[in-house]
């Protein structure tokens, strides 16, 4: 029943309604439903000197006026971590506002123009400067696998006979190792190759050795002739050696294919292998030996900048200590500048952002932001050479975060992660990126540039009119894609938006940054800074824009077709549909703007009474799409015949998924360890015994006296955040701990509880384990657990761990232990997801022995696609 | 020496994902972001319910407004602490467990905000006695704060969330539980599916159906109690005859629906009494409690005795009438399964079709 209320009716309008005693009337108003095609935008604003090709742009819209603002170039940060500046509009000062990142002291500049003006980095004076906390400047190291970057001359020293050459093995001006050292016979058992330079080469901290290239040679045979034991030695002084690293038992070696060894970091004279002869060839044969420099650069870690009002810019922190990157947030809490105050919103994200921007939804008083980020998935493999190489699989995801205002002064709390798209990691030629986001019409709409190409669709070389250069697109199926949600929770498939045509460049341009889509006026309008110059040696700002549709909520007058139309009628059950006869005797409908058959018409049905000249009431009573126009024309008639059904065609006819898409609820889970079963195995049926014999009886997990073990729950296996209670009952002497984010048995996370000798007082420490080697992350001495305090509590959220204990009913109170996920000094990345269990080791864990050749090897390079 | 471990308890940050939450994935997939719901229960208060649900598993949802715990907070977020009470209840009160619980401690509580409380029973066994655990987590503004289980579960229950202990102070209000409380595992749309295919996969077994309202908006339902809209008498009916038919075939008397590990039986004595004993087995493995299965059971009957009368009449069109109305016809109570109208102006008439009313 639609009531009063839901009516928007006078309570006399609608009881006149309801009543009967009046004519009925109808009325049909038809809108245009689809965005169509956009209409290429663009600006010709920028001078050939501010900023170059950059891709950093950024744009506001106040209601009436643009306000742009161009970046500087790149080059100054990390690839891909660039920031954009962002504009916003200052109402209190009738000024845009821009915001960017000084590149040469990581500090926030903004300086404004007056609407109607444009805004450049090269051509606005900074009218004021906020810093950054201090800490914000990085060291970021970056390898250098030249053999010799100073330049020293080398000398090599065969060491043993039958005519090896050793130039071509350590020779920098030889690059292509397809050049290779032979030995016609090996002997002795123990042959030494080397080399020595000049001067030293510093911060070497790996040795890099690359098989020689036997392309179209029997590849079996010369794989089993690279080396296979060997020791790794250096030199200081060109005259002793010290062994650096010893490696057993390489093999399959894939042609060129260039292995890693960690040496300690040095300045050092000399590298040599002593190659052992146990591979079982008489021939060695290796393509190039090089060391692996590293240098440093100082670098920024405000990586995006997402202004979400005038009062409010969140940036994403990368703490490279940590490898983790941290939202934060300035408040303006007065004039910009020395006022801002620096907020930690306490979201650690272990995987890389790609893309960032914000929005601020007035009505709900939220500030939202919507992250494009990297998302890890499990280990795959991927065949290198004749090798099966385990890595990290990463695709990206784009999910938005809520934040929510405390009282004045407070700072906002965060909501969790709404996930917005996931591209599964699997998936070798899907991605998404540059995410921009707008809440307009009372709607989220956020655009990605997807790239849903295979690889039969990449690399159109397009040759631009404009200025005669050619670029690749991403074409066919490469796209910008237009997410809508009423609350930024739940959200809509990815709207393909058609494709952009822009002068003769063909599809939406490569770019870096995100098409944020902006109200102007009735239309929906995406700006962006193309990545190419155009043929008056300009950048060009250029976009595009939607014509007024309902789809996008941007209504048009609607047309009013009452009065053509013949025959009508409505049909009210699972769906609502309608039949309508229009006279088109005038030819109205011949080229109709919304009612006609090369687009979709969205028809409002009202039914009303007429209680006098002039004094019609109606009312609401469905919402249509167009589904089939027919013409009929005769000799004396034309008719055009239309029918259409409710929104619900959306949902089983016009909406159909490309992709598997998955949400699953909060998981619980409990388990006792009772044997339900009562066949001596049921305790353990959700837990993998991994090392050790544990058992579950009486409803305990237990463990043998002295004896490590490991075991891992099988309720799931990809945790990301989690909080875990488990009742533990240890013994002073006791060690045992928490396993999570666990990859394999040899690689994951572990908190170890150590009861010592004190009465009740324990000692914490964290640790990654990684191909069975425990790193120590943290230790956290004298920690107060009484022997009834026998609850464990563990969580993981927004990259911090947790740990906590108590007693039965009483609230876990002093014994609080917290921090940062991942403190340690590591260019590598972790997995932030992954299983949990437990580890009981009542040993040093450096005296953990267990092995396996054939593991996980020391690295998990991330971000490989497959 | 030995280590004992038990009673491991794991949740995740996900949200607690109801029919309800589900199906509005499911909609606004397809750009349908206004999704109308009823509830089982709704008030206002800091603890206003008391009544006995017919699931286990279920969720409350509210505003909060009050003093969070803390006003000040450092820029760095960390080392605080706090708790929420949550009451278990029975039927004629609280039975005076209280179970204190950790929570997250890194972020504050807004002093205005969404919370979200769910209940789950946890389940690892088909053995009912087993089925002893009940969890407890609080969301506020979509952000798991924490999680605690009851160790028994006194009857039904009636458990609300409680702002007004410990170190959260202040009140809520506008709380509902949805009709559609229970507990979406998963919900999925494969590739090339439409988001209706996940919907109704999500649905199947559940009597719940939807329909678009006059606004666009997707109004999900659940047959129930309702109060009649509009009475006709005979002369308000313009076609010649009143055509009402009554087909037995379809009348169920006693229904038993076998969840995922339980099952359970409803059968209404008086129908059978009326067209005989009449029995059949429906399977649904996603229900996952024996109060589901009953109450799904109890709307297949009713739906089935329902469904076996039917009638049409052709009256002046009202245009505020919608499908699943309760309307009366010549003293008889139906509800209206849909309608189709030809405007003839100023005529409007509607044929109008109907189901028989199943409930008291």
């Amino acid at each position: 029943m639609i009531t009063q209320a839901e009516s928007g009716l006078s309570v006399g309008d609608y009881n006149d309604l309801v009543s009967g005693n009046y004519p009925y009337k109808y009325k049909v108003l038809a809108r245009k439903w689809n965005i169509g095609t956009p209409t290429e935008l663009r600006t010709n604003s920028f001078g050939p000197t501010e900023g170059g090709k950059t891709k950093l742009f950024s744009a506001y819209y106040n209601g009436s006026t643009w306000g742009f603002a161009i970046g500087a170039p790149a080059g100054s940060f990390r690839v891909n971590t660039a920031i954009p500046p962002h504009v916003i509009w200052d109402s209190a000062n009738s000024v845009f506002q821009r915001l960017y990142v000084d590149t040469s002291t990581g500090a926030l500049k903004y300086a404004n123009r007056a609407a109607g003006s444009n805004l450049s980095i090269s051509a606005l004076a900074d009218a004021g400067t906020y810093n950054f906390p201090s800490g914000n400047q990085q060291t970021l190291y970056t390898d250098n696998e030249s053999y010799t970057p100073s330049g020293p001359a080398y000398t090599s020293t065969p060491a043993i006979a039958g005519g090896w050459t050793l130039a071509d093995l350590f020779n920098p001006a030889n690059p292509n190792p397809t050049s290779f050292y032979r030995g016609n016979s090996f002997s002795p058992a123990t042959a030494v190759v080397q080399t020595t330079f000049s001067s030293a080469v510093s911060n070497c901290y790996k040795v890099k050795i690359t098989s020689r290239d036997w392309t179209g040679l029997s590849g079996t045979k010369y794989s089993s002739r690279m080396i296979r034991n060997f020791d790794i030695e250096t030199t200081t002084d060109a005259v002793n050696w010290v062994t650096a690293l010893q490696v057993r038992k390489e093999t399959n070696w894939g042609p060129k294919e260039s292995r890693y060894y960690d040496i300690p970091l040095g300045n050092y004279r000399g590298v040599r292998l002593k190659i052992k002869n146990t591979n079982g060839s008489a021939n060695i044969e290796i393509g190039k030996v090089q060391f692996v420099t590293r240098t440093s650069t100082t670098v920024n870690s405000v990586e995006y900048l997402a202004g979400t009002s005038w009062d409010y810019v969140f940036y994403a922190y990368r703490d490279f200590s940590k490898n983790s990157w941290n939202l934060r947030y300035l408040r303006r809490t007065g004039s910009m500048g020395s006022t801002f105050t620096d907020y930690n919103t306490g979201i650690y994200f272990q995987r890389p952002i790609l893309s960032m921007d914000g929005c601020y939804n007035s009505t709900a008083n939220e500030h939202v932001l919507a992250i494009n980020m990297v998302e890890t998935g499990s280990v795959v493999y991927k065949a290198e050479g004749a090798k099966a190489v385990p890595y990290v699989s990463q695709k990206s995801s784009t999910y938005t975060i809520k934040f929510s205002p405390q009282a004045s002064g407070n700072p906002l709390v965060p909501s969790w992660l709404n996930p917005v798209d996931i591209v599964n990691p699997a998936s070798s030629y899907k991605n998404r990126e540059g995410v921009g986001i707008n809440f307009i019409n009372g709607m989220y709409m956020l655009t990605l540039r997807s790239y849903d190409a295979n690889e039969y669709n990449l690399g159109t070389t397009v040759v631009s009119a404009d200025n005669g250069t050619s670029q690749v697109f991403y074409s066919g199926y490469t796209s910008y894609k237009l997410y809508t949600s009423k609350d930024g929770v739940f959200w809509s498939n990815g709207y393909k938006i058609p494709t952009v045509y822009i002068g003769n460049l063909g599809v939406t341009p490569s770019i870096g940054w995100g098409a944020k889509p902006f109200l102007v006026g009735n239309e929906i309008q995406a700006h962006f800074h193309a990545n190419f110059v155009d043929n008056k040696g300009y950048n060009s700002i250029i976009g595009f824009k939607f014509a007024s549709s309902v789809m996008t909520g941007t209504y048009l007058t609607p047309t009013d077709i009452t009065d053509e139309i013949l025959e009508y009628s409505v049909d009210k059950s699972e769906f609502f549909s309608s039949s309508i006869t229009l006279d088109n005797t005038s030819g109205a409908f011949t080229n109709h703007a919304v009612i006609n058959d090369s687009s979709v018409a969205y028809l409002e049905h009202y039914h009303g009474i007429q209680r006098g000249p002039g004094d019609d009431v109606y009312i609401l009573i469905g919402k249509t799409l167009v589904e089939s126009i027919s013409k009929i024309k005769s000799l004396d008639s034309s008719l055009v015949s239309i029918t259409s059904r409710d929104l619900l065609a959306l949902a089983t006819d016009y909406t159909i998924s490309e992709d598997a898409y998955y949400a699953n609820s909060q998981r619980v889970f409990y388990d006792n360890y009772s044997d339900v079963t009562d066949s001596g195995y049921g305790g353990l049926a959700h837990t993998a015994k991994h090392k050790g014999a544990l058992t579950a009886e009486n409803g305990f997990l237990q463990s043998p006296d002295n004896v490590q073990c490991i075991a891992f729950s099988t309720f799931a296996t990809d945790f990301r955040d989690f909080l875990v209670e488990n009742w533990t009952y240890s013994h002073q002497g006791d060690k045992y701990g928490f396993i999570f984010k666990a990859l394999d048995p040899k690689n994951y996370f572990f908190f170890e509880i150590e009861d010592i000798a004190t009465a009740n007082t324990v000692t914490c420490k964290l640790y990654y384990k990684r191909k069975n080697s425990y790193t120590l992350l943290n230790t956290w001495a004298s920690v107060s657990l009484s022997d009834t305090q026998y609850r464990r509590y563990y969580s993981c959220f927004a990259g911090r761990f947790l740990f906590m204990t108590g007693t039965d009913f009483v609230l876990p109170g002093s014994d609080i232990r917290s921090f940062d996920l991942i403190p340690i000094n590591s260019s590598s990345f972790y997995p932030d997801i992954g299983s949990i269990g437990f580890e009981i080791t009542n040993v040093n864990v450096s005296e953990d022995t267990y092995t396996d050749e054939n593991g996980v090897p020391a690295t998990l390079p991330p971000g490989q696609v497959m | 020496m030995t280590v004992l471990m038990t009673n491991l308890r794991v949740s995740d940050a996900s949200l607690p994902l109801t029919v309800y939450d589900a199906c509005r994935i499911g909609f606004a997939f397809a750009g349908l972001h206004d999704v109308v719901r009823e509830n089982i229960i709704s008030g206002t208060g800091t603890n206003p319910f008391g009544t006995v649900l017919d699931v286990v598993d279920y969720v409350l949802e509210g505003d909060y407004t009050g003093s969070a715990f803390s006003t000040t907070y450092s820029s760095d977020l960390s080392g605080t602490e706090d708790n929420v009470t949550v009451n278990q209840a029975s039927a004629s009160g609280s039975d005076g467990h209280t179970y204190s619980h950790p929570f997250l401690s890194y972020f504050p509580i807004p002093p205005a905000s969404k919370y979200k409380v769910s209940y789950r029973l946890l389940r690892m066994s088909n053995d009912p006695s087993t089925l002893t655990l009940l969890n407890a987590s609080l969301f506020v503004n979509g952000l798991l704060r924490g999680s605690t289980s009851f160790t028994r579960i006194v009857g039904g229950l009636a458990v609300d969330f409680n702002p007004g202990e410990s170190f959260i102070y202040g009140s809520g209000s506008n709380q509902f539980t949805p009709f559609m409380t229970e507990f979406a595992e998963w919900f999925t749309i494969d590739p090339g599916e439409s988001p209706i295919g996940g919907i109704n996969r999500l649905l199947e077994g559940r009597y719940i159906n939807f329909y678009v309202r006059f606004d666009g908006s997707v109004y999900l339902f659940r047959a129930r109690n309702r109060s009649s809209v509009k009475t006709y008498a005979l002369d308000d009916i313009e076609s010649e005859s009143f055509v009402i038919s009554k087909d037995n075939r379809v009348i169920k008397t006693h229904i038993r629906v076998l969840g995922a590990y339980v099952y359970d039986d409803y059968k209404d004595e008086a129908l059978s009494n009326q067209y005989g004993y009449r029995f059949v087995e429906y399977n649904n493995p996603y229900l996952m409690s024996v109060a589901e299965c009953r109450k799904e059971a109890e709307r297949y009957v009713r739906y089935s005795n329902e469904s076996s009368l039917s009638a049409s009449i052709d009256v002046n069109f009202l245009p505020t009438l919608e499908p699943e109305d309760r309307i009366t016809v010549d003293g008889v109570d139906y509800v209206i399964n849909g309608y189709s109208v030809d405007y003839t102006q100023p005529q409007a008439t509607a044929n109008i079709s109907l189901r028989g009313y199943g409930y008291e």
